[in-house]
């Protein structure tokens, strides 16, 4: 005969629901756990990639520091007509940089470009300008030394040569980019 | 009186709890698993951006001593030869419209080949001697001692910290390594290029 359900003994063991719920617990703590090993691994992977590139731009600045300073601009500038040893001969404003890949935007698949204050005049050509409004190089401001901003080409006789280095890339968390800026002076070894 | 059915029990029985138990450990050790390869390269990761740090910093070091220095003080000069060692003077100031010269120093890999040692006044009375550094590779990163440029960066055979001459330019180069628990080795490579400023 069956006692009244009152007054039977408690049966031992889990119910499912009980188990579902420890499994759910479990679930849920792995996937805060994978989450949180995968936003530091990207995390690393993000600093990784700032590192390089700022390294990247630190040689390159010191690369057009380390040239005569005449031909800085005609030998990094996007012209090769004016390169100071004839046509092509320059490295131009590009550059690569190995271990970043590059941005999907990059016309050449190069990651590093030198930028200066210039201007692109259908007959002249590429001219390096004092009346350029670039913000980031401190444009517009005198260049050749004569105290006056004008809007004459001063790549030949420029005093003050303000570069940008900018490293653009595809990184883990999408296209990215480092820029640093500087102003070479003729006072610098020539 | 009529008695109820056994059927009406509740609990599992021995194959339910046989096949719930296995799944469970099979999902547990999967889950252990994967934990493990997780942490394991996140420890690899750890170490190698400690070394990168590392040899970032001691690069830094070595860059803003010959940053200050004058181009023709170096030794040696030869550019297109590689040399493990460089001698500097760096610019204390002006003094009367000329130039003040520091005490000559040495930046060297030791006789160890592993350690990175700075050294001011080297082989005279005064000298003092810094470690910066003694994790340094015996090779580059990617170099063998065969006589070939392994590597691909223009020099042959290159040490674990390397100077190499380019018109006003010294590029330094320098690899970190060291073996970690379960054998695996984390190495790590950085490049700098300077330009001589006095």
């Amino acid at each position: 005969m069956l006692l009244p359900r009152a007054l039977r003994p408690p049966r031992a063991g889990f119910t499912f629901v009980e188990l579902a719920v420890v499994m759910t617990i479990l679930l849920v703590a792995l996937l805060i756990f994978s989450s949180t090993m995968s936003g530091v691994a990207q995390q690393r992977a993000v600093n990784r990639e700032n590192a390089v590139a700022m390294e990247a731009a630190r040689n390159w600045l010191e690369i057009l520091r380390s040239e005569a300073f005449s031909a800085v601009f005609a030998s990094y500038n996007s012209d090769p007509s004016d390169d100071p040893n004839g046509p092509g001969t320059a490295p131009g404003n590009r550059f690569e940089v190995a271990e970043l890949s590059p941005a999907p935007d990059s016309p050449d698949g190069l990651q590093g470009e030198i930028v200066f204050p210039t201007m692109t005049i259908p007959v002249d050509g590429l001219q390096l300008r004092e009346d350029v409004i670039e913000r980031g190089l401190g444009l517009p401001r005198d260049l050749s030394g004569d105290g006056v901003i004008d809007d004459r080409d001063h790549s030949l006789d420029y005093f003050i040569l303000p570069v940008q280095v900018r490293v653009r890339w595809r990184g883990k968390s999408g296209t990215r980019q480092y820029q640093i800026a500087t102003q070479l002076c003729h006072f610098n070894k020539a | 009186m009529k008695r109820p059915s056994s059927n009406a029990r509740a609990g599992w029985t021995l194959i339910e709890i046989s096949l719930a138990v296995l799944l469970v450990a099979g999902v547990m050790g999967k889950a252990g698993l994967v934990m493990n390869s997780a942490l394991d390269l996140a420890s690899d990761e750890t170490a190698s951006m400690h070394y990168e740090d590392q040899a970032r910093r001691t690069i830094d070091r070595i860059a803003l001593a010959v940053m200050g220095s004058d181009r023709g003080t170096l030794l040696p000069q030869i550019e297109e030869v590689h040399s493990s060692s460089l001698r500097y003077s760096f610019s204390l100031g002006l003094e009367d419209g000329e130039v003040v010269w520091s005490a000559p120093e040495q930046i060297h890999l030791d006789d160890s080949r592993t350690q990175v040692q700075w050294r001011e006044n080297p082989d005279a009375a005064g000298e003092r001697k810094v470690v910066w550094t003694d994790l340094v590779s015996p090779l580059l990163e990617g170099e063998l001692i065969n006589g070939v440029d392994d590597n691909q960066n223009g020099l042959v055979d290159e040490d674990g910290l390397s100077f190499a001459l380019e018109g006003e330019r010294v590029i330094i180069r320098l690899t970190l390594r060291r073996p970690e628990v379960g054998g695996r080795t984390v190495q790590q490579t950085v490049e700098s290029i300077v330009t001589c400023r006095n």
